[in-house]
């Protein structure tokens, strides 16, 4: 019966993707729904997509409400055609969704320590928040496949049939390896398993933190790095409270009530921390903590950038080259003449790359992207100025492919249509480098020591010590003022 | 000693068989099977020359008992006591087309041929480029326990294990021992059968039709998740004991049996530490440069990260096998000795048990 019923699961749009929050169903329970068909708006902290159904039927039940979130291959609702009976309905979701039905318990699920998972012993069927996997657990027979007997025993705990696995292990048996790919693959989760335990977030020493005594007893007692703890202490100082809110975030201990506080009169609206937000929040904290930011900072005079603007602009009336685009251009060539700056660092290895793939920041409603610019080094100006603008406005419909924001080697942040004369930007990992540009302004300026007058941009680089040296920095910013002061050099 | 989940189904009858009846099965089918498979060694008949005793022995152990009468003196050659002449002519006839069975009635009597089989047969095939096979079987006994003394006691099998050219089998149990053996058989490149002689009255159920058992794929005669124990051999023995106790307790230990020490199956090792996280090796042979220290040396280069606790080994100590029966008691790994570095292993690292 079970093979008439398909799940409509949370998909998994790019490497980050965790979960996503579900923005509106286009059908509602009891429609008939076509293969082809836009099912359902999920927002993730980079895109709002469209599911759409690959069956064709009835939807029989949605388990994720508009405005929940839930994990990547969470049931989110059932496709069955009308003969199927409530009960072989109900029986499917039971048996798909014991975890991910209710998404507090997902996220629970979710949480990089499984303290629990190595003590207790490993239940008779994991609760997998992915219903993906149902596409595996449907087979003959498999006990006559070649397998390891870790693999079955696994395959048994995953609910997968064996048939459904292709054996690369000895004597092309299935190993544990190739039923954990599977698993991922379908958008299930391992769990349970050491070797996927050491990836997960790790924390580094954390000796040289400042904490106080107690609190860094009390960390050592939990198993919490103090890395991972906000300072609110005197002088500086994790203390005590600090440790216990992520002890009681990591449900570790109860979070400690405390009935004396004073209830202010100002209000506070609470509200939860978006998707995006939460990305934000997380990429740039471990930027700051471990990349060694260190800023170089140059002027460039734009006065013939802008001439030349103004002669493309209206020499061809499709063209509207901004300033930014301009600054695009000249990143890019700079990137190419200058390679070590055109980067990228995962804290173990460099990738230093040939062509110049150029993200530049876009704001957007609580938050902010990085569309990309791909070989914008290969790109004229009115060809980096229509892509740009493609990209931006997309990413503010949130329309981006994952594809078009992930990546790239070099950032640019532009703040200068808000008057902004110069600020420090913070590095986009795994990118080596981010220039934080601000508003192109009239400026007196001494030449030949004679006070003049020309338009003045100032350019801050932020690049990170571990891959890069001042000397680098400083020769990347030296050419990139070459090509904004004299813009025709780009074309050699 | 009959939990063969992993191995591959097979129907039909089976009987209650030892090591002993096993591997005589396999001998007497394969020889059945195919005329080109002969066996020789010094008195693997046994009572050559005397009136009415033309199969006295059938092998010290009696392993070979009653090949001689049904397959004749051609086929089943009491050699004289002369493990060069053995093994060498063993060689030669493989290389010639028969697939011979020799038996080197104690395996620590190696030495006498080890130039025939390490510098000669296990080269063949890659001297030649694969024009030439070598199919020949050494069979030999390994192992203490036996009151036999230090010259006839050794677990000698890490010294053919590092030996490019040979592939070496150990079973532990009836059942193992008769697929095995037809495997080896079968195979085209030379194969060290080593046989336990404290365990060649173990019996298990044995399916009496012919099967084989490819080589280096591991068995798993208890599965668990807190801790891996490696054994091969009689170890295998205290394995199940350690895990049969610890499992009252509700500890679970995967208990592996590689079968075969090459090929080994490091893959099946490798993802039960994955799962575990603590490995016990136990190995009756020499601590240095033995499987113990091979698999050890495996799983800290390729299970690193998978490891919650220090891998431990369970080995005889450095010495030769004592002949007094207490020191040899002494001598010997058992189920006590791992059962406390088991405890060891599970007290050890972040969550301990």
């Amino acid at each position: 019966m079970t093979n008439e019923i398909k799940p409509i699961n949370m998909p998994k749009w790019g490497m980050e993707m965790s979960e996503g929050d579900i923005n509106a169903w286009y059908f509602a329970v009891g429609d008939q729904v076509n293969a082809g068909d836009d099912l359902v708006d999920i927002e993730t902290s980079k895109i709002i997509n469209t599911v759409t159904a690959t069956d064709s039927g009835i939807l029989r039940a949605i388990l994720g409400a508009t405005g929940e979130t839930h994990a990547v291959g969470a049931l989110l609702g059932v496709i069955a055609s009308a003969e199927t009976s409530d009960a072989d309905i109900q029986a499917f979701i039971n048996s798909n969704s014991s975890a991910a039905a209710e998404p507090e318990a997902v996220t629970e699920a979710a949480a990089p320590v499984s303290a629990a998972v190595e003590t207790a012993p490993a239940p008779a069927t994991i609760p997998q928040a992915a219903s993906g996997l149902s596409k595996l657990a449907e087979g003959e027979d498999d006990s006559l496949v070649a397998a390891s007997p870790v693999a079955r025993r696994l395959a048994a705990e995953y609910g997968v049939n064996l048939n459904n696995i292709t054996g690369t292990g000895r004597h092309d048996r299935v190993s544990k390896w190739d039923l954990e790919a599977a698993v991922v693959a379908a958008g299930g989760q391992l769990i349970g398993n050491n070797r996927s335990a050491s990836s997960a977030v790790h924390y580094g020493d954390d000796s040289n933190v400042k904490a106080t005594p107690v609190a860094r007893r009390i960390a050592t007692q939990l198993g919490i790095n103090l890395l991972e703890c906000r300072v609110s202490g005197d002088r500086g100082r994790v203390c005590k409270a600090d440790v216990e809110a992520v002890a009681a975030l990591k449900n570790k201990i109860p979070a400690q009530t405390d009935s004396n506080t004073t209830v202010s009169s100002n209000t506070v609206a609470s509200q939860p921390i978006s998707g995006m937000r939460k990305t934000i929040a997380a990429r740039l904290q471990a930027s700051k903590q471990t990349a060694p930011h260190f800023r170089v900072h140059i002027d460039a005079e734009i006065d013939a950038l802008l001439a030349v603007r103004k002669q493309i602009n209206s020499s061809n009336t499709d063209a509207k080259v901004s300033v930014n685009d301009f600054i695009v251009k000249a990143c890019a060539s700079a990137l190419i003449k200058v390679p070590a700056l055109n980067v990228q660092f995962d804290g173990e290895q460099l990738s230093y790359f040939s062509n110049a793939d150029i993200s530049v920041a876009v704001a957007i409603d609580d938050g902010l992207i990085t569309p990309i610019v791909s070989d914008a080094n290969h790109k004229g100006l009115v060809e980096i100025s229509n892509t740009t603008r493609d990209l931006a406005t997309r990413a503010k419909l949130g329309r981006l492919k994952p594809e078009e924001f992930q990546g790239g080697s070099f950032c640019i942040s532009n703040l200068g249509m808000y008057g902004i004369k110069q600020f420090d930007a913070i590095i986009n990992p795994p990118q080596g480098a981010i220039l934080a540009v601000g508003a192109g302004e009239q400026r007196p300026v001494v030449k030949d020591g004679e006070l003049a007058v020309a338009t003045v941009m100032s350019l801050t680089l932020s690049s990170d010590h571990r891959i890069i040296d001042g000397a680098v920095a400083a020769q990347f910013m030296s050419v990139l003022k070459g090509y904004l002061e004299q813009p025709a050099t780009m074309l050699g | 000693m009959t939990n063969h989940s992993n191995n591959p189904a097979i129907g039909g009858k089976t009987s209650l068989k030892t090591i002993r009846e096993a591997i005589n099965d396999a001998l007497r089918e394969e020889m059945r099977r195919d005329p080109t498979v002969i066996v020789l060694g010094e008195e693997v008949s046994g009572g050559a020359g005397c009136e009415g005793e033309d199969d006295a022995y059938g092998g010290v152990f009696g392993v070979t008992k009653g090949l001689m009468p049904e397959f004749g003196r051609e086929r089943v050659i009491d050699t004289p006591i002369s493990e060069a002449a053995i093994i060498g002519a063993a060689a030669g006839a493989a290389n010639n087309g028969l697939r011979p069975v020799a038996e080197l009635m104690f395996f620590d009597f190696i030495g006498v041929s080890f130039d025939q089989i390490f510098n000669q047969a296990a080269k063949f095939r890659y001297m030649f480029g694969g024009k030439s096979k070598t199919p020949m079987v050494i069979r030999g006994t390994v192992g203490g326990g036996w009151r036999a003394g230090a010259q006839h006691s050794s677990m000698l099998h890490s010294i053919v294990t590092h030996i490019a050219g040979l592939k070496v089998v150990m079973p532990a149990n009836a059942y193992d021992a008769k697929g095995l053996m037809v495997q080896a058989i079968r195979d085209d490149d030379p194969v060290i059968f080593l046989e336990h002689k404290v365990m060649y009255d173990i019996a298990c159920e044995v399916p009496d039709e012919q099967y084989a058992i490819p080589f280096g794929e591991a068995a798993f005669p208890r599965q668990g998740s807190d801790v891996t124990i490696v054994a091969i051999s009689n170890m295998v023995t205290h394995a199940i004991t350690v895990a049969d106790i610890l499992a009252k307790e509700g500890i679970s230990c995967d208990v592996i049996d590689p079968r075969t020490v090459s090929p080994l199956d490091h893959e099946a090792i490798l993802e039960s530490v994955e799962v575990t996280g603590r490995l016990v090796i136990i190995d009756e042979g020499n601590p240095r440069c033995g499987l113990a220290t091979d698999i050890a040396g495996i799983v800290a280069e390729h299970g690193f990260y998978s490891l919650k606790a220090p891998i431990r080994t369970v080995t005889a100590p450095h010495t030769p096998v004592p002949f007094a029966p207490e020191l040899e008691d002494a001598y010997l790994p058992n189920a006590e000795k791992l059962m406390v570095a088991v405890r060891e292993v599970l007290a050890a690292g972040p969550s301990g048990a």
